[in-house]
């Protein structure tokens, strides 16, 4: 697998597109549309290769993991709702893990865990709303990256992972007793769009 | 009643579930979740198998578009059923919603390639569901087919914005699936990682809701080789509908799945 020598291929790959939406999206590409305006980036894919891909990815499931844990074992949350936020806390940290080790076998050096500031949250809405927020963007991180990946087994991968943190909002948003899935579709995101909603929890 | 192994994790909390997902022909139509893929030492050499018969991004936005109809019809039927009320209806109602929608959305695309959209077929071989209970763990197993199918074959597409439209619907399956779980009581509603289906599997799965006769296969289809009765017992011809008469399908050709090393999580 020549990761490493992919290079900086264009990718002929709509990131306008993508902020239509799913039903947009999909009548872009009827339209023979794999450009439209107001792109923010038109010219230079964020990524170079997978494994720069992965490592975006690995630098958002680090922060999962580590807020999961931190709301954890801050005494906010009990009964079916920890019950819950226990597993997706453990299961973000087999998306550490997995993805570390696939960044390793592929010859790459993995990320490290960053430091972050977690505010001091009071209620068991605020813990469930600021998970809900933080895995939606987890999703549309994923989704907004898919389209870089170059190896299919890779993007196989990394669309498994996105789903289970697809699954974590609905169920999130399940306990909070508000609709468990509003989209039809899962909204996508950029890059600069995720960094600019995680950069206030990152030291 | 099909019938779908919801996907969980092996063993108490978090089994070391494959990363890198192979074509993993499970063995058995009935065991169509469960220590399937990668992991990555064995990286090297790993091929995505190439599930057989979609060969072509329009023969992956049929193949959705099929599987859509079955979920927008079923909802349909399970929402004038009156067997749904409270906070479930008001899910399901939602969800069917989304199920038109993508239906809506993957009509038209089709369309607009030049394709001719897969129809909805006049009717469905759906089990008799006889209680709210019943409708949720049915639904539940179509949505984690959904989402699997989805897994198994939009890493095919070689369009890159249909690759991200049918992620996000992948996603939305996911959830509803998830959800119903949820309702179910099901104390792990979400397994750590995705499972794929393959194409086979799928059919496996959903061919005999198409009301296809002879075994889960669909006529001028080589068979899957699953008997019918793999699949949980003969399907009961629901609302009194009749025989589903099968319109035009997918354009799908019969190729091998690649089998893959399987080890155990």
């Amino acid at each position: 697998m020549d990761i490493q020598n992919e290079g900086v291929n264009r990718r002929d790959f709509a990131k306008g597109a993508l902020a239509l939406g799913g039903a947009g999206l999909l009548s872009a590409v009827a339209l023979g549309a794999s450009r439209s305006g107001g792109l923010v980036f038109a010219q230079n894919a964020p990524f170079k290769n997978d494994l720069e891909v992965l490592n975006y990815a690995l630098t958002l499931e680090y922060f999962e993991a580590t807020l999961y844990k931190t709301l954890n074992d801050s005494g906010k949350l009990q009964g079916k709702d920890l019950q819950y936020t226990q597993l997706f806390g453990q299961q973000e940290q087999a998306h550490v893990d997995a993805v570390k080790a696939t960044i390793e076998k592929l010859g790459g050096t993995p990320v490290t865990k960053g430091d972050y500031n977690f505010p001091t949250l009071n209620t068991r809405e605020d813990v469930l709303n600021l998970l809900n927020v933080v895995e939606q963007t987890g999703v549309g991180a994923y989704l907004g990256a898919a389209g870089y990946i170059q190896n299919k087994d890779i993007l196989a991968a990394a669309a498994s992972i996105m789903q289970v943190e697809a699954r974590h909002t609905a169920l999130i948003r399940y306990l909070l007793g508000i609709q468990p899935v509003p989209d039809a579709f899962t909204p996508a995101f950029t890059p600069a769009e995720v960094l600019a909603k995680v950069k206030p929890f990152f030291k | 009643m099909i019938n779908v192994i919801l996907p969980h994790d092996e063993g108490n909390g978090i089994s070391r579930r494959q990363f890198l997902i192979g074509s993993g022909v499970l063995a058995g139509a009935a065991a169509l979740f469960g220590a399937g893929g990668l992991t990555p030492g064995q990286l090297g050499g790993i091929k995505i198998a190439q599930a057989a018969g979609l060969n072509s991004d329009m023969d992956i936005l049929m193949f959705a578009l099929t599987l859509e109809h079955v979920e927008d019809a079923a909802y349909r039927a399970v929402n004038a059923s009156g067997l749904l009320s409270g906070k479930v209806a008001e899910y399901f109602k939602t969800f069917g919603d989304h199920e038109h929608t993508h239906v809506v959305a993957l009509t038209d695309v089709i369309t607009k390639l030049g394709g001719t959209p897969v129809a909805e077929q006049a009717s469905y071989s759906f089990p008799k569901l006889t209680s709210q209970d019943e409708v949720v763990k049915f639904f539940a197993q179509v949505e984690e087919v959904g989402a699997g199918a989805y897994l198994g074959a939009a890493p095919l597409l070689q369009n890159k914005d249909l690759l991200a439209a049918a992620a996000a619907i992948h996603n939305v399956e996911a959830q509803h699936a998830s959800v119903l779980r949820a309702v179910m009581g099901d104390a792990q509603p979400s397994p750590a990682f995705g499972s794929p289906l393959t194409y086979d599997q799928v059919i496996a799965a959903v061919g005999p809701l198409l009301a296809m006769s002879g075994g889960g296969s669909m006529p001028g289809m080589p068979t899957t080789g699953a008997p019918a009765t793999a699949l949980g017992g003969p399907l009961v011809l629901a609302l009194g509908l009749g025989a589903a008469a099968l319109g035009a399908m997918l354009r799908v050709r019969s190729r091998e799945t690649t089998s893959s090393d399987e080890s155990a999580s």
